[in-house]
């Protein structure tokens, strides 16, 4: 529980620390109004400009309201808003002034402080000078290695991000995939996000593990073990495999029904780029579905012994969902009816254009990622 | 997969600048995107540091001592947490684990600390003594990253220490004691019988022994024998059941501290008698002491069983009072702690809510006729005032006068229902006890 005390003063700093941001807001504030009123004297009553200044004054306002929580609770998350919102009115250059950036990441130590600090501790604590040099020696240089490591990982991730971008393959069929990766700045945003969240979770996977081996503890390892939901489903080995297959084989029929489900409500795009992103999008999203499905299902069956009736059922889901798709097939759209001609051919096609999609979406990976050529 | 450093809210706010820094680029507004992708690798970075720093926490050397044993003065708890590793731990918030009813006199309870790379931090803070046998420590810490990402898992480093407080002795009752009984030393029946001190000179009966002839008598013609002054011996055991009515009131000033300082005093007292002295203490189920010792020894064993006491035994007791030990086995507890010869007398000190309580087993005990039993009852309202002024000493009897007007109907209910209690106050019970035992070892 923090003292009133120790909440005044956190505020009184977060409000210093907030400051430059707060002044900036509200010269932007006093010198808008002028702008809007002269643009309505001078008999300019244009109502784009109009609402062009008004978003900005939202926009402004936005961000000053923002910075109130932030400073009253020191929420770095507040102010990183109030910062970003500027961004929106087309103003980026606060993100890379320190002055108005540093508070989001000094608030979380105003924060570990005053939660942390207590009345008396000094005289509670006590080392020595020569170990207090050596730990500001040490932890400035850990600071200064893990932005020297930032960075230079952030080089050489950005470096593969533009090479990436650069890819034109020329190849009819992955283009459209690949140019929403490459040239769409949406795709490339996703492309990008990936990255750095692949960054991140390899990086925590890889300290996490390691420091397991190199350092162990006995006290941390116990701790995370006490930590696991023990109500977790037991997963046999190789269970993600077998799922995956039961999945792949599962996910034709049903990805042809919804497909043509769609079809027939028209919503799958008539535009060819956008019906081949369509499809993609939606074999991998059954996929998904089916696969988290599935999951849940077969982990019933590895918790306990599974009776004869829910082979039964499974069995059951299968024919029924290839019965589907097969009666689907006796549809002539030609004939208007069904036609028993097409049966083979259709259940053929759905198989083959479903695993040539993911096909395709696997070699467009590997070809980006310049695994292929 | 549990981790072992979880990340706080304000990874968020990185993460959404960051993502604004790569947006930027990716649109051609700025040259941003290195920027965003190396505030992502800061936050992997530093988390991977508060991992490693974690597994050295984890690993460090904790030397941990508790000293100071007398009640009301300083308990002083000091803890070394030595870092065995180059890596150097920020920031650690530590805090010491310490039963809630002790009372921190100097120091923090804990606080954010730092621990430098093979270097060693200490951590020192005082507690206020009181009675009784308490756990200290463990240390507990929780890595928190310098910036506020991320939080390490909450760890324990060290073992707690156990540490027996012995009460604190009134001078001033000791003093009154000694006004009460007269006299120090071995005590005198003024009966003829075994003894050390001259009582008195008869006429020689056959069978008397030969050196205990009084030769300046039969020089004059006379066969005397001399008669020594019979020494006179009590078997006081104290009897206290201990539940969570006696640990309200002020700091120091519980009826179960009061109690303790009262016993510790006359046993003393009758220790330095060469007197039998014991303590029996019964909570919860748990028995302390119960064994009678002759003179100094029986002291040491009163001070050992009350330095003994279990607070968390006591404050974990139920409200039944069966609970707190059934009559029989009470009764056989004190028939295992009786001597071979004398007649023990039993001092029940309690509080009015206890004596109420217990009232059942109190005329149980009475009802055995191998003991002689003595109920006190300390009036609750009146500690610690002996420290306030004449005139607040007046204001707070006024204020607690209808408190202690009911607490001595309580007392008067009892009597009717046929429990020989006595009400004393926190000053005058020792001198109470100890007129009783005088009155008993007159009749002896």
């Amino acid at each position: 529980m923090r003292s009133t005390y120790t909440i005044t003063v956190t505020i009184i700093i977060s409000a210093v620390l907030a400051m430059p941001l707060l002044y900036y807001n509200l010269s932007l504030l006093i010198a808008g109004f002028p702008i809007l009123t002269s643009l309505n004297i001078a008999g300019q009553p244009s109502l784009k400009v109009d609402f062009r200044v008004a978003l900005d004054f939202f926009y402004v306002i936005s961000s000053t309201i923002l910075l109130v929580p932030a400073v009253i609770y020191s929420s770095s998350v507040a102010y990183a808003l109030s910062l970003i919102i500027h961004v929106f009115r087309g103003d980026h250059e606060v993100l890379f002034n320190a002055v108005y950036v540093l508070p989001v990441f000094l608030y979380g130590a105003l924060r570990v402080f005053s939660e942390g600090w207590r009345a008396g501790q000094l005289h509670s604590f006590r080392f020595s000078v020569s170990s207090f040099l050596a730990f500001i020696m040490g932890y400035s240089g850990i600071i200064l290695l893990a932005v020297l490591v930032s960075f230079y990982f952030g080089n050489i991730l950005w470096g593969y991000f533009s090479a990436l971008r650069g890819v034109r393959l020329g190849k009819p069929v992955l283009d459209p995939l690949a140019d929403f990766f490459t040239v769409n700045p949406v795709g490339a945003v996703i492309v990008a996000g990936f990255m750095a969240l692949g960054l991140y979770l390899f990086s925590k996977a890889l300290t996490e593990a390691l420091v397991f081996y190199v350092k162990p503890s006995k006290s941390v390892a116990i701790k995370v073990l006490k930590d696991i939901d023990f109500e977790a489903p037991i997963k046999p080995p190789l269970s993600s495999i077998r799922n995956m297959i039961v999945s792949l084989a599962l996910s034709p029929p049903i990805y042809y029904l919804v497909l043509l489900s769609l079809s027939r409500f028209e919503v799958i795009p008539k535009d060819p780029i956008m019906s081949i992103l369509a499809r993609w999008a939606l074999s991998l999203i059954v996929l998904g579905v089916v696969w988290r499905v599935l999951i849940r299902l077969l982990t019933r069956f590895d918790e306990a012994e599974p009776g004869p009736w829910n082979f039964i059922l499974g069995a059951l889901l299968i024919v029924l969902l290839y019965g589907l798709a097969y009666m689907a097939g006796y549809w002539d759209p030609r004939v208007e009816g069904l036609s028993p001609a097409r049966v083979d051919e259709a259940l053929k096609n759905i198989m083959l254009g479903y695993y040539t999609t993911l096909f395709d979406m696997a070699r467009l990976i590997l070809i980006l990622v310049g695994v292929t050529p | 997969m549990s981790e072992s450093v979880a990340s706080t809210g304000r990874v968020a706010a990185v993460v959404l600048l960051a993502a604004t820094l790569i947006v930027l680029d990716v649109f051609g507004a700025a040259d941003s995107g290195v920027l965003g992708l190396a505030l992502i690798g800061f936050l992997a970075a530093l988390r991977a540091y508060n991992a490693v720093a974690q597994a050295s926490l984890s690993t460090c050397r904790v030397d941990a001592s508790v000293e100071g044993s007398i009640e009301g003065k300083p308990l002083t708890v000091e803890y070394n947490v030595c870092n065995n590793s180059w890596i150097p731990i920020a920031l650690v918030e530590v805090s010491l684990v310490y039963p809630s009813y002790l009372k921190l006199t100097r120091g923090s309870p804990g606080g954010l600390a730092i621990i430098p790379p093979r270097g060693c931090i200490n951590y020192r803070t005082e507690l206020l003594a009181r009675v009784g046998r308490h756990k200290i420590g463990p240390l507990k810490v929780v890595l928190r990253d310098l910036l506020g990402f991320y939080r390490g898992l909450e760890l324990t480093l060290g073992d707690a220490v156990e540490v027996r407080v012995k009460p604190r002795e009134g001078e001033s009752l000791r003093k009154v004691l000694l006004e009460i009984s007269r006299s120090v030393g071995l005590s005198r029946a003024k009966r003829p019988g075994e003894g050390s001190e001259f009582y008195a000179t008869r006429d020689y009966k056959p069978g008397d022994e030969v050196r205990r002839v009084y030769w300046k008598a039969l020089a004059k013609g006379r066969l005397a024998v001399k008669e020594f002054e019979r020494e006179s011996t009590l078997h006081t055991l104290f009897l206290v059941l201990a539940d969570k009515s006696m640990l309200y009131g002020p700091y120091l000033n519980t009826p179960l501290e009061h109690i303790a300082r009262i016993t510790v005093t006359i046993a003393r007292h009758l220790a330095s008698k060469g007197d039998y002295v014991g303590l029996l203490v019964v909570s919860n189920g748990k028995t302390w002491g119960g064994k009678l010792g002759r003179g100094w020894k029986g002291y040491r064993m009163v001070v050992d069983t009350l330095s003994n006491i279990d607070y968390e035994s006591i404050i974990g007791s139920a409200e039944s009072p069966e609970s707190i030990i059934s009559s029989e086995q009470l009764v056989m507890k004190l028939l295992a702690s009786t001597p071979s010869r004398g007649k023990v007398n039993v001092i029940l000190v309690n509080t009015v809510e206890g004596a109420a309580k217990h009232s059942r087993q109190f005329r149980k005990l009475q009802s055995l006729k191998i003991y002689t039993f003595h109920s006190f009852i300390i009036i609750p309202h009146l500690y610690g005032i002996e420290k306030l002024g004449a005139f607040e000493r007046a204001v707070y009897r006024i204020k607690t006068y209808e408190d202690t007007r009911k607490a001595y109907d309580k007392i008067k209910e009892l009597r009717k229902e046929g429990v020989k209690a006595i009400p004393v106050t926190p000053w005058d019970a020792a001198a109470k006890i100890v007129s009783k035992l005088e009155t008993v070892r007159g009749l002896a």
